[in-house]
């Protein structure tokens, strides 16, 4: 089956299994951000933007993917050239091993491009379907607030 | 990956949908977050009709239509803090899943632990639904599972409530009881095997509602049967005074 979408900004033409998933399909194309968690929607490791809304990709079906925008932290800055929200999650220290924070980042980015001024409640609304085990959730919702 | 998927149908119209559906091993697919988690193997052929099912909210005169194809963050925008946008919001506690769930898929689904489910089920909304050739409109309460729905239709001016018990608030209720002031009639989901609904007056439970619910409840780690017939209770007095 074929798909036409934007990835990352750019025009992209896929080719996939009627069963493979969104995640699976970005994995395959080194798309390492993207994590592997539960592949059951239950902890948002494998989160994505669709059309600037936060969605996690491993239940997304490929077909489904059609004309729309895809986005992953590799379309938001880059090793040397860090997204003000990954660079605010460093000074916080809101990242400790680090799994789960491409996706708290892409849920994060969501959250500013509809809010721009974001409550404590809206925040911690945002970030609940990202799952986390090290940080307790303080420094990256302090990583938010602070933008 | 769906391993077990070998074709996915994007049919024309409803009908061709409907009878694409009656082949053994085939489901009709809008936002997918309940079968991809599931990833049944029994089934080989995804009919999407994400394309054939509207997603938008429409307000007309005295009644509201919401699409099928409409996701509980779309509902949760929409109604914002009127009981229909919290109850959105509590069926889920991921964002990313609200933006991928519909308000649809969680009828067809039946679940039970959906706080917006058992509103919709005090509400008794009515359904539009393509069975076999045609639209016919159903009571939600009265729906037999059969079709492919497409719209959920209800009066602006309603008096509902809904309450939802669970261990932490973003784990799913095991208990949700929703009211309708005006008919007076409650519905109660959670961890349970269906709705139950019936009438209340005055917030007292008779004899043979007691009964109903004794055999409603299951002792589990939850709590015991009288447990959650007491939060039933509770839950009727908070809304009837």
């Amino acid at each position: 089956m074929k798909v036409t979408f934007t990835l990352n900004g750019k025009e992209t033409k896929a080719e996939f299994a009627p069963g493979e998933t969104l995640f699976h399909y970005l994995r395959s194309q080194e798309i390492y951000s993207v994590k592997n968690g539960c592949e059951l929607g239950e902890c948002g490791a494998c989160t994505a933007l669709v059309d600037n809304k936060a969605q996690n990709s491993c239940l997304i079906m490929m077909h489904t993917v059609e004309g729309k925008k895809i986005e992953t932290v590799e379309n938001l800055g880059s090793k040397n050239n860090l997204h003000h929200l990954q660079q605010k999650f460093l000074d916080e220290g809101a990242v400790q091993c680090g799994y789960c924070t491409p996706g708290m980042i892409l849920a994060s980015e969501a959250l500013l491009r509809e809010n721009k001024q974001p409550s404590t409640e809206d925040i911690r609304d945002a970030l609940a379907g990202n799952l986390c085990r090290c940080t307790g959730y303080v420094k990256p919702i302090k990583a938010v607030s602070h933008e | 990956m769906w391993a077990s998927i070998q074709n996915i149908e994007q049919p024309a119209t409803l009908l061709e949908a409907n009878k694409l559906n009656d082949n053994k091993n085939s489901v009709l697919f809008s936002g997918g977050t309940y079968l991809v988690a599931q990833k049944s193997k029994e089934v080989h052929t995804l009919i999407d009709i994400n394309h054939l099912i509207a997603s938008k909210i429409a307000e007309e005169g005295e009644q509201i239509s919401i699409g099928a194809g409409v996701t509980l963050q779309q509902m949760e925008g929409h109604f914002d803090k009127d009981v229909i946008g919290r109850s959105a919001h509590q069926s889920c506690y991921s964002k990313n899943i609200r933006n991928q769930r519909t308000i649809g898929g969680e009828i067809a689904q039946k679940s039970t632990t959906s706080q917006i489910n058992v509103l919709l089920h005090a509400i008794n909304v009515n359904l539009k639904v393509f069975v076999n050739d045609r639209t016919t409109e159903v009571d939600i309460n009265s729906w037999d599972g059969e079709g492919i729905i497409s719209e959920i239709v209800f009066a602006k001016d309603r008096n509902v409530d809904v309450k939802g018990y669970s261990v932490i608030p973003s784990a799913p209720p095991f208990i949700v009881v929703g009211y309708n002031y005006t008919t007076k009639m409650c519905v109660i989901g959670g961890r349970t095997n269906g709705f139950a609904n019936f009438v209340v007056e005055d917030g007292k439970i008779d004899e043979a509602v007691e009964e109903k619910l004794a055999e409603f409840f299951a002792d589990d780690h939850h709590g015991s049967c009288n447990y959650k017939r007491h939060l039933v209770k509770v839950a009727l007095r908070d809304f009837t005074g």
